[in-house]
């Protein structure tokens, strides 16, 4: 099994679910709020508009699933900040 | 120009702006002050209902008059030319590139609530009167400068990105049916439908706390501001000017528009004031899903932390002078 990591721009949390669902993953798991700094700069987590605020999804799935959807969102996130990334995981 | 000097004066020590002025300092000065992110957006909901209930009682009592529509057709075309004269100022001028330049007219076409609240309230303490209906006009101006600025964008910049259909519903949703203009217009149909009756219900919540509730929101508005000083660098010298000249040429055009279709004076300062204003809740938004290539440092911090403290500041009165020469 993968884990799909992904953390990307609250404005991009409706096209990225999206792309699960069109790879036929339908469980995740949404952390909201999640703030850091990056490449792109400090992500402040509030500022009364959600542009500066960053989601995380964490998905746990077949590889082939996890890859496929990894290279969509990879194309989709080309001008936003964020992360994609793919782990080994096992499931207890 | 006494007036203008006593009408600054006034506002700057109106507890509201010196309470936005705190929230600024502490935050320069790195103070622990913090209010909770779930207050703030609370706050930003209670002044969107308060301020579309008050409009629709009033409406209530004044009725559908002619100048619901000279206010329609003075806000669709302020919300259609403001964003394009920004859009080739920024363009043309000041040889900003056409992503950043079309991120940026679509703030400065858009509206800013707060800036109009606090504008509403200087006008009630000046007893200048305004009609009710303004707050429906400035639901009415929040889309169109967002749709038009990103279709200039599209039109100039051939290469950017093809929208997926599914992307395209989300920023329709974003533009047409975000918090604000819900809050607004059905602040205002129930406003209009409850009528003083209601508002005899609800007066202790929406009125009597609406400006210490207000001292509290600029307090944050202040400090939102304060955070993104450091940011003042990359905006640079010209945009820095742009945000704060343009709101005083878009409110000039505002009111000689507003006066020439004989508009009441406190109407001509709202309709100045939402002119002069930027947004920074819808049309980030907005613009992130739209023009991702535009930088969201300039257009965040030239709304929040230069228009909007300088509208606070030294705007209202000033659109308030104007309008009474012209």
């Amino acid at each position: 099994m993968k884990k799909l990591e992904i953390i990307l721009e609250s404005v991009k949390l409706n096209p990225a679910l999206r792309i699960l669902k069109e790879c036929e993953i339908s469980g995740y798991t949404l952390i909201h709020g999640v703030a850091g700094t990056g490449k792109h700069g400090r992500q402040q987590g509030f500022e009364l508009t959600d542009v500066t605020t960053n989601v995380m999804i964490i998905v746990v799935e077949e590889p082939e699933k996890i890859y496929k959807a990894a290279e969509k969102l990879k194309t989709m996130l080309k001008n936003y900040s964020g992360m994609v990334l793919i782990s080994d995981v096992e499931v207890f | 120009m006494t007036e203008l000097l006593s009408g600054s004066l006034n506002n700057l020590t109106s507890p509201m702006v010196l309470f936005f002025i705190l929230g600024f300092v502490a935050t320069v000065l790195k103070s622990d002050l913090e209010i909770p992110n779930a207050i703030g957006k609370t706050l930003s909901i209670y002044f969107m209902m308060a301020i579309g209930f008050k409009g629709g009682v009033e409406l209530s009592k004044t009725g559908f008059t002619g100048g619901v529509m000279i206010s329609t057709v003075i806000a669709v075309i302020l919300g259609i030319i403001i964003p394009v004269l920004s859009f080739f100022v920024l363009f043309k001028w000041l040889k900003l590139d056409v992503t950043n330049s079309g991120a940026i007219a679509a703030h400065y076409g858009s509206v800013s609530v707060v800036t109009f609240v606090t504008a509403s309230t200087f006008l009630e303490q000046a007893a200048v009167h305004f009609n009710g209906y303004m707050v429906g006009m400035m639901a009415l101006m929040e889309s169109p400068a967002i749709f038009v600025s990103i279709l200039l964008v599209r039109y100039l910049k051939k290469s950017t990105t093809d929208t997926a259909k599914g992307d395209l519903q989300d920023l329709i949703k974003e533009s047409l049916f975000n918090a604000s203009i819900v809050l607004l217009t059905g602040g205002l149909i129930i406003g209009y439908i409850s009528g003083e009756k209601g508002m005899e219900m609800v007066k202790p919540f929406f009125v009597q706390p609406f400006n210490g509730v207000l001292a509290l929101f600029l307090l944050e508005m202040g400090m939102l501001a304060g955070k993104r000083i450091g940011e003042f660098k990359e905006v640079g010298l010209v945009l820095f000017f742009f945000a704060i000249i343009m709101p005083v040429v878009n409110a000039i055009i505002a009111i000689i528009l507003a006066s020439s279709l004989g508009l009441s004076e406190g109407d001509r300062v709202l309709f100045a004031v939402l002119s002069a204003s930027a947004s920074y809740i819808a049309a980030p938004a907005a613009v992130r899903m739209a023009i991702p290539e535009a930088n969201p440092s300039y257009y965040i911090t030239m709304s929040l932390a230069i228009t909007f403290p300088f509208n606070i500041i030294f705007g209202i009165p000033f659109y308030f002078y104007i309008s009474q020469l012209i």
